[in-house]
């Protein structure tokens, strides 16, 4: 049985003004409060969104057992018909997911507004079968004007995907979306499976399946077309036809966005409702580097080089979509013994006591410095932000700073451009 | 008795259109050239270490897939890393089914999935552009073998 317990109030963050525009807050400037200098955006036009790192949508409550949500920010997302401005839904619990690309609707959060579909040159609608790590999303390609509601940005006809839609024809999934009997990769089709309403990925790329067009099937974007009949071939998407960054398809305030979220303690929050998404890089008064270094990130992979305990972690990452700190150290052990109801997924680390792990990134050695405590006792309270989660990593290589990292944080998600600049990562500590 | 192993090969092979006699986790090495197959991969190379070798396996879609084949010729490892991920059914052999079963209901994590059962232990990550996973079975593995040696 689940405790209902109080929101706890975190002293200690900034929330600072920078909100540019129209609105009354001007920009620069650092908040008080005791020892956080985090300057954090206040939302509004032209360019900051409310981000939330809470339970999720309202329908994880309703499941047996009921699930929180840990350590996944949201945002809300209103899409369109093209070309229409009353035609719209204001979808909310849209994960902003620095690792991966597009815009993903789920048809049964419920979405109301019927999107036209991205053909091919027959005139057949097309589907995509996108995987994650933990599982496999089928849906039709549809295209949406795009708002963000609390900021103003937007974007025209912006390649989306809507999870299990199928009212264009596209069929059921087809095989290589349906994980056979003797997989633990499941279907993630509804929101009850997929932990969200919708997702926004932000990544540092423009399209989910490459740059230079021709995404032949078999990576994890695999595009078809499809007939009347719902019979789907798999086909080899242009650039235009995949799911894209929409960000990048803002007027301005397009290389790049920033996850802001105000610190916690060591025992989590129930809620983090005071961060800001701020789009754009040093394209208005509040989204300068400033101080940050630059991590540069692999142009093809994405990944960023980083240090920690004498080794060199070849693969890593900052992941706003991962719910934790994710990396092998023996130090952290052991891992959580599972099955339990407060954590149904293992592989989160169990330490005896709290690890102190003091990493750099990048070339410049940046300091990144972060604790991993004892899962199980943080999820005893069932709150939503931890800041000291950690898992394993498959990956001996890699160091995937998720979520928890993040708090206390300005993190910099840099874009590819189509003029030859690459990706980076940058953040300001506090 | 050392494994047999497929000559290096640079042919890429339509799929068989018969089933694979055998998938890979688990299996013996023959598995290695019917997951080649079902992959429509191209069996690159193979590094030999003592107790050990490894076969790698490039699909068409440019995931490099490693298959970690004992002294006694039993498949007791696996891998992938690249732009995707690949049949896990195929690759997984016989322990998919209990992998399957055991998988933790939802789990919100879209970029890691860890699933343990008393027999094997299976581990998926990635972000866009690039994925790693691997999974192994803890009582086929040769002594004093690395964990961080699947890779």
């Amino acid at each position: 049985m689940r405790k209902l317990l109080a929101l706890v109030l975190l002293p200690a963050f900034a929330a600072g003004c920078g909100g540019g525009g129209s609105s009354s807050n001007s920009g620069g400037g650092g908040g008080g409060g005791g020892g956080g200098t985090q300057t954090i955006a206040t939302p509004g036009p032209p360019n900051v969104e409310s981000v939330s790192v809470d339970a999720g949508p309202a329908v994880l409550q309703t499941l047996n057992p009921p699930i929180t949500s840990v350590n996944t920010a949201f945002i809300s997302v209103k899409v369109c018909v093209p070309g229409s401005t009353t035609n719209c839904q204001t979808i909310d619990h849209v994960e902003i997911d620095t690792g991966s690309v597009g815009l993903r609707i789920l048809a049964d959060a419920p979405l109301s507004v019927t999107l036209p579909a991205v053909v091919d040159s027959g005139g057949a609608p097309l589907a995509e079968c996108l995987a994650f790590a933990d599982g496999f999303s089928w849906g039709s390609v549809n295209t949406a004007d795009i708002v963000l509601p609390v900021s103003g940005e937007s974007a025209s006809s912006v390649t989306v995907q809507v999870i299990a839609q199928s009212p264009t024809g596209i069929g059921a999934p087809q095989a290589a979306c349906v994980p056979p009997a003797n997989s633990p990769l499941p279907e993630e089709n509804t929101v009850a499976t997929f932990g969200a309403n919708g997702i926004l990925g932000v990544g540092p790329f423009i399209n989910d399946c490459n740059s230079e067009g021709g995404c032949a099937p078999g990576s994890s974007a695999t595009y078809y077309s499809c007939s009347s009949s719902g019979n789907c071939t798999s086909l080899t998407a242009s650039l235009a036809q995949q799911v894209v960054n929409p960000v990048t398809l803002f007027a301005t305030d397009n290389n790049g966005v920033i996850i802001e979220l105000p610190a916690v303690g060591t025992g989590g929050a129930q809620t983090v409702t005071a961060g800001a998404v701020v789009f754009g890089i040093g394209t208005e008064n509040n989204n300068a580097l400033g101080d940050a270094s630059q991590i540069p990130a692999d142009p093809a992979s994405g990944f960023i080089t980083a240090n920690l305990n004498g080794s060199t972690y070849t693969d890593s990452y900052l992941d706003s979509g991962s719910n934790g700190n994710f990396l092998t150290d023996s130090r952290l052990m052991p891992i959580c013994p599972t099955p339990s109801n407060a954590n149904p997924t293992s592989g989160f680390y169990c330490p005896s006591s709290t690890v102190s792990e003091s990493a750099t990134l990048g070339a410049g050695a940046v300091a990144a410095n972060f604790d991993v405590a004892n899962a199980d006792n943080l999820f005893a309270s069932n709150f939503s932000a931890y800041n000291n989660l950690g898992g394993t990593n498959p990956d001996p290589a890699s160091l995937d700073l998720g979520l928890s990292f993040f708090f206390g944080r300005n993190v910099f998600t840099g874009f590819e451009t189509t003029t030859g600049a690459s990706p980076y990562f940058a953040y300001i500590d506090n | 008795m050392k494994p047999t192993r497929s000559l290096i090969c640079s042919l890429l092979v339509s799929a068989c259109s018969c089933a694979p006699a055998l998938a890979a986790l688990g299996g013996d090495a023959t598995s290695v050239e019917a997951d080649r197959v079902s992959l429509k991969g191209a069996l690159h190379t193979a590094a030999e270490h003592t107790d050990y070798s490894v076969s790698e396996i490039r699909t068409s879609a440019g995931i490099l897939v490693r298959e970690y084949v004992s002294a006694d010729g039993q498949v007791f490892a696996v891998s992938w890393r690249g732009p995707g991920i690949p049949d896990l059914g195929q690759l997984l052999g016989r322990y998919g089914a209990e992998l399957a079963q055991a998988a933790p209901r939802p789990h919100f994590n879209h970029h890691h999935l860890s699933v343990e059962t008393a027999d094997v232990v299976f581990q998926s990550s990635g972000h866009t552009r690039a994925f790693f996973g691997r999974a192994w079975v803890p009582a086929l593995l040769p002594q004093n073998f690395s964990l961080n040696d699947i890779n």
